[in-house]
């Protein structure tokens, strides 16, 4: 209620009393205002009130509930790194006494006896590890990755089965919402999934019109970025804009929808072609327009005229669905025989029959129960199947055919580096001829494997050495069932087909050659089995050579101990310094919400002086009004009437 | 003695004359509190003739010729328009307050803060999806935040028929009003036929019911040469002379809302208002109100559409043994992104992937499914084709119903379920969704998802301890993830836009309440300075005309003395 002004030229007796409720009333909503501030402790309990302040008040309040929220986040990750960082400082304690146990034995001071009983505390020490890694925070495993489910790990009579894999649960943990992670699996820690087996084939999936432009690396490799693009046939230039594509199939039904003149496009050998059917050609150009790269990345770039655009490969990702048909390049993958795998006591044979697409060869792999897993590889351009177990081995054969080495997934295979076989140990060598050949007919080939850069070469090396040492007498080859060097006798005679060392050399160990002929020829033993690199394939290692009081054996578990070891301490350290980098992060985020806190107090919150120095002048004010009011209202001429 | 009679008659004239304006100042100070009450004075005049005395005529007495009203005509048409802008703005500000408090913002109480917890409860989801509490959790507070949006459209829907009833409270008002205004206006002809006579009390009443009506409706008047007024509403009549008119109200059905429209009840035509309190309903309702409504559906609408854009893409800790979409398309054989088909949400080209997964054995198997919507080629993708499509992939089978929903029924022993969903037809579909509905009125839980909650979409990859769909979900409350739905705006910061214009305009409202107020406490005191009475100068009036009353007595007194010397020379 607005006074009314008093430059009237009469006061009449209606305006005093309006004016008297104008004021009476401004002067006591003033009061209630007062009143709620100095109850509610705010300058304003609605936006309105006060519309920038208002608008301060819900921006900083959304901050603080973001703050808040991360902060809670912050608390419990912290609290699930402590319980992590415990986790694995007791498993590297455990680890460590392994090492000493295994140092100690591995001398000659030690008796057989000892060494046999010292099996029964490694087997202690690794059901105790194997508890560690199923150690829980509040109900979540630590170590399974973001499998869940149940126990991570456990014992089995092949060796300490990993179910859980190589995710990390992760959280938002910071203002700005983004994610972090705070676990670290098993297969991190522990090693707990075998190094890959995949081959070098680069799968190589050819583009079809369905082909997601998602999938793709396009032609610079940095993937496609559908944008506008510029097309002219030397006549007429048109800006298409490809940005609602999805597939290639949509970019190149919207090319041949606004494309200029008589230009088509078509996917041809799984890139872009883009042309007209009349002769002369035109002469055609595609650019990017309004500042992007896709022409670039779809690989038909072409700011110089040409009568036809070819694209570049486009180089698609394998993708689970990616079809059979469609790998190589588009020459395909047929897989008639399958393959075997052999994974400590497990064993399977794995038809492919029916199989269509890349997730059919994954699925009849992962649902052979033999303790793999198979996936497509971090960089989607080949497969590859990992152990879960630890102490066994793991070998992927062909079946008759040649199936696991067109996967890429044999695991001794022509491509396998010499100096990967026998668990990394490579093989030993002497001085001089390391083994000789001697064929039915009595020729004799002597193969020195120094002739070789054992560091480098590959098995398919070592083949090519042998034949070209024998000259025909003999034909190396892999197995094409099952793993293993296979030497084949050409000759004839009376003679029996042999392998023998020479100048003491262990090479033909090395290689699994050391085997007798069975009907012309000598089939070698499978000497690259793939190992889980554990603590728990260690410790296995070490009670079984301590059970078969195997001083050598005993010898390589510590190695593989000290190398398990190394590697829990690194990535110990990594979760050490992600949980120094989480504290850090609390106090930054607890600094940044008490300074919001003032922020908003700033605010909102009335000044309680301020506002109790406010109800006293308004109710002074009040006070006055209503003491003016009544005397005027009071007063008249008429009590001067007589 | 015939000196003495007209002396006498001077005398005479003088005590009716000052008895009269004695009462005019009595009828004044009795009215000095009536607010329609306009002044009165008098007007004193000596009467001419009388005696020649000493060769001068000295006059006949004194009399009150004429009664005068104060009042200023155009000052009271200002007045009646300044109180129709005040009592519009009046009303709308009441309107806003009212929806500014039911948004209970700056509390802990309110959608934004629950929005706040939506978000939040996912982050905490991603960190354990497989913990049944945490699920629980993010479905009691979806539920609370579906409910509060309800809440809050249906308070608003409420506010708005309380404003229908407001109008047509104020139409009957007015319409008597306007009735009282045409008798007063017969009456008052009546009265001042003589053409001297001034019919002030019933003036007075009318110039009241004038400004009553005013205060309800933007009216202009116009005084007739008989003394009546004619009242227009814009320039269509409501009163002339004797014949009002009627308003009334007519309630019509506008986007799915009860609105009560004002017209004349005699011809049903529309009122044009500029000001008054139904000017202030009508703006309240129709502009402030149905824009809020608005605003909450597209809110509301956005909601949905973003939490089951994620949600639909992905996998709770089990897969769905069927599905059925909540939206129909009205032609199954319509491109979905047409208004043929008719869905309530957005669909583009796009594709989306389809999971099948053996429940006994674990193994899934995918699909690329293609959603051709780039309106080339004839070949755009149908509810029909999408069937076909999804009945393609081994282990599903899919159809469109007989009220055109999709239908997707896994094989025995198998599950289903979507990710990476380029074309956002799956929540265009309502497939796999976690919010059900398309607006405030009817968001809510999807029903599907509150009675099994494993169904509840985490994870990504199917991995129980995999919460990375939940984390998606969480980081819609970043700022930086907008929707075209939201207008480019995040979820959270088109709700603060909500209650940032809302106060913005409350505010408003407020600034002109308070400006209308103002101009009418100004005119309302030039309107007083005319016509308002003041008891201190009726009380002088009064003291003087009763000085002059005692004076004519006294003179009479004189005139009798001198009759009674003059009687007492013959005795």
């Amino acid at each position: 209620m607005t006074l009314a002004p008093i430059h009237t030229a009469r006061v009449s007796s209606n305006l005093r009393s309006f004016n008297l409720l104008a004021t009476l009333r401004g002067s006591q909503r003033e009061l209630l205002r007062v009143q709620n501030q100095l109850g509610s402790g705010l300058k304003f309990e609605r936006p309105s009130e006060d519309i920038l302040a208002g608008a301060a008040a819900l921006r900083i309040d959304r901050r603080l509930e973001v703050l808040a929220h991360v902060q809670n986040n912050l608390r419990d990750v912290n609290a699930a790194l402590a319980t992590g960082e415990q986790a694995m400082q007791d498993a590297v304690d455990l680890v460590q006494q392994a090492k000493s146990l295994a140092l100690q034995m591995t001398g000659d001071t030690a008796t057989p006896d000892e060494r046999r009983s010292l099996s029964a505390i490694v087997d202690s020490l690794l059901e105790q590890l194997v508890a560690i890694g199923n150690r829980t925070h509040l109900g979540t495993y630590l170590f399974s990755g973001d499998y869940g489910g149940d126990l991570p790990f456990s014992i089995d009579a092949d060796g300490v089965l990993y179910r859980g894999n190589d995710g990390r649960l992760e959280t938002i943990l910071d203002t700005d919402l983004s994610h972090d992670t705070f676990t670290i699996s098993g297969a991190e820690f522990f090693n707990a999934f075998s190094s890959a087996v995949k081959g070098v084939v680069d799968l190589n999936p050819i583009v079809t019109l369905s082909t997601r432009l998602a999938d793709l690396r396009g032609a610079t490799g940095d993937g496609v970025d559908a944008g506008r693009i510029a097309v002219s046939d030397g006549v007429e230039q048109r800006e298409i804009d490809l940005s609602g594509c999805d597939t290639i199939g949509d970019v190149i039904d919207k090319l041949n929808a606004e494309m200029p003149g008589t230009l088509t496009a078509a996917l041809v050998n799984g890139v872009i072609r883009v042309a007209s059917p009349v002769l002369p050609p035109p002469a055609i150009t595609i650019t990017d327009a309004g500042g992007g790269k896709t022409a670039v990345d779809l690989g038909i770039f072409s700011d110089a005229p040409v009568p036809a655009v070819l694209g570049d490969d486009l180089n698609p990702k394998l993708t689970p669905r990616s079809a059979l048909a469609d790998v190589l390049g588009g020459a395909g993958l047929t897989l008639e025989d399958g393959i075997v795998i052999r994974n400590g006591g497990s064993n399977a044979t794995i038809s492919f029959a029916g199989a269509t697409t890349i997730e059919d060869v994954l699925n009849r792999i992962n649902q052979a129960d033999v303790g793999v897993v198979a996936r497509i590889n971090e960089t989607n351009d080949t497969i590859e199947v990992l152990s879960r177990v630890s102490g066994t081995d793991l070998r992927i054969e062909e079946n008759g055919g040649g199936d696991a080495a067109a996967l890429g997934i044999r695991s001794m295979d022509s491509s396998t580096r010499l100096s990967a076989l026998n668990d990394g140990r490579g093989v030993d060598s002497v001085d001089g001829d390391d083994f000789r050949i001697t064929t039915a007919d009595g020729t004799q080939i002597d193969i020195d494997v120094d002739d070789l850069d054992l560091a480098s070469a590959t098995l398919q090396d070592l083949l090519d050495l042998i034949n070209a040492r024998g000259g025909g007498a003999v034909t190396a080859s892999l197995a094409t069932v099952g793993n293993g060097i296979v030497i084949t006798d050409n000759t004839s005679g009376a003679g029996t087909l042999r392998i023998e060392k020479l100048n003491l050399s262990p090479a033909i160990d090395s290689l699994g050659l050391s085997v007798s002929a069975a009907g012309g020829s000598l089939n070698g033993l499978d000497v690259n089995p793939v190992r889980v690199d554990s603590p728990f394939t260690a410790l296995l290692e070490l009670r079984s050579a301590l059970e078969r009081d195997d001083t050598r054996s005993i010898g390589f578990a510590a190695e593989r101990i000290e190398r398990a070891l190394d590697h829990m301490l690194r990535v110990q350290g990594q979760l050490a310094a992600q949980a120094g980098s989480m504290l850090d992060r609390a106090v930054r985020i607890e600094t940044e919400a008490s300074g919001t806190q003032v922020l908003l107090s700033d605010v909102q919150d009335v000044d309680i002086a301020d506002a109790a120095v406010r109800f006293q002048q308004v109710q002074t004010a009040l006070q006055a009004n209503l003491a003016a009011s009544a005397r005027i209202m009071d007063l008249s001429l008429l009590d001067y009437v007589r | 003695m015939a000196l003495l009679g007209a002396s006498f008659q001077i005398g005479r004239s003088a005590l009716a004359a000052y008895q009269s304006a004695i009462s005019i100042a009595g009828q004044n100070i009795a009215n000095l509190a009536n607010p329609d009450y306009a002044r009165q004075s008098g007007r004193l005049a000596a009467l001419v003739g009388g005696p020649l005395l000493g060769g001068v005529t000295p006059g006949a007495g004194v009399q009150l010729d004429r009664l005068r009203r104060h009042v200023d005509g155009s000052l009271d048409a200002q007045l009646r328009n300044a109180g129709g802008a005040r009592s519009s703005a009046d009303t709308v500000y009441q309107a806003l307050s009212q929806l500014e408090s039911r948004y209970n913002e700056l509390t802990d109480q309110d959608i934004s803060s629950l929005l706040a917890t939506f978000f939040s409860q996912f982050a905490t989801l991603e960190t354990s999806p497989s913990d049944g509490a945490s699920r629980d959790q993010v479905l009691s507070t979806a539920r609370g935040l579906a409910q509060s949006v309800q809440r809050q459209r249906a308070g608003i829907l409420q506010q708005v028929q309380d404003l229908n009833t407001q109008a047509e409270t104020l139409s009957e008002h007015a319409s008597g009003i306007a009735r009282e205004i045409a008798s007063l206006n017969e009456l008052i002809v009546r009265q001042e036929a003589d053409g001297t006579s001034i019919a002030s009390p019933l003036r007075d009443r009318r110039d009241g019911l004038l400004r009553e009506l005013s205060e309800i409706v933007d009216v202009r008047v116009r005084e007739q040469d008989s003394g009546a007024v004619n009242v227009y509403v814009g320039s269509t009549p409501l009163v002339e002379f004797n014949r009002a008119r009627t308003l009334t109200t007519e309630r019509v059905l506008e986007d799915g809302m009860e609105i009560a429209r004002v017209r004349f009840a005699d011809d049903g035509s529309g009122v044009t208002l500029s000001g008054g309190a139904l000017h202030g309903v009508v703006t309240a309702r129709d502009v402030h109100l149905r824009g809020q409504l608005d605003r909450l559906d597209q809110f509301a609408r956005g909601l949905i559409y973003e939490v089951n854009r994620i949600h639909s893409t992905g996998v709770g800790l089990v897969g769905y043994s069927s599905l059925r979409s909540e939206h129909a398309v009205l032609d199954p054989d319509a491109a979905l992104n047409t208004d043929q088909a008719g869905l309530p949400f957005p669909a583009r080209n796009g594709t989306f992937i389809v999971h099948v997964r053996d429940t006994a054995t674990g193994q899934v198997i995918t699909r690329q499914i293609e959603i051709d919507l780039d309106g080339l080629g004839g070949n755009d993708t149908s509810l029909a084709d999408l069937a076909e499509d999804l009945g393609n992939v081994p282990g599903l089978t899919a159809s469109v119903t007989a009220d055109n929903r999709l239908q997707i029924n896994a094989g025995n022993g198998r599950e289903v379920w979507f990710t990476e969903d380029s074309s956002g037809l799956l929540a265009a579909l309502g497939v796999a969704s976690f919010f059900s509905g398309t607006n405030a009125a009817d968001i809510r839980l999807s029903e599907t998802i509150a009675s099994d909650p494993r169904l509840l979409a985490a994870s990504t990859s199917g991995l129980v301890n995999d919460g990375g769909n939940a984390g998606r979900i969480a980081t819609l409350a970043d700022d930086a993830r907008v929707s075209d739905l939201l207008s480019g705006r995040s979820i959270a910061g088109y709700f603060d836009d909500i209650v940032g214009s809302l106060a913005v305009s409350t505010a408003q409202a407020m600034t002109d309440f308070e400006a209308a107020d103002a101009v009418y406490s100004g005119v309302y005191a030039q309107r007083e300075s005319v016509s308002g009475v003041n008891l201190d100068e009726e009380t002088v009036k009064l003291m003087e005309y009763q000085s002059a009353y005692e004076g004519a007595a006294r003179y009479i007194g004189v005139l009798d003395q001198l009759n009674a010397e003059l009687l007492s020379l013959l005795s």
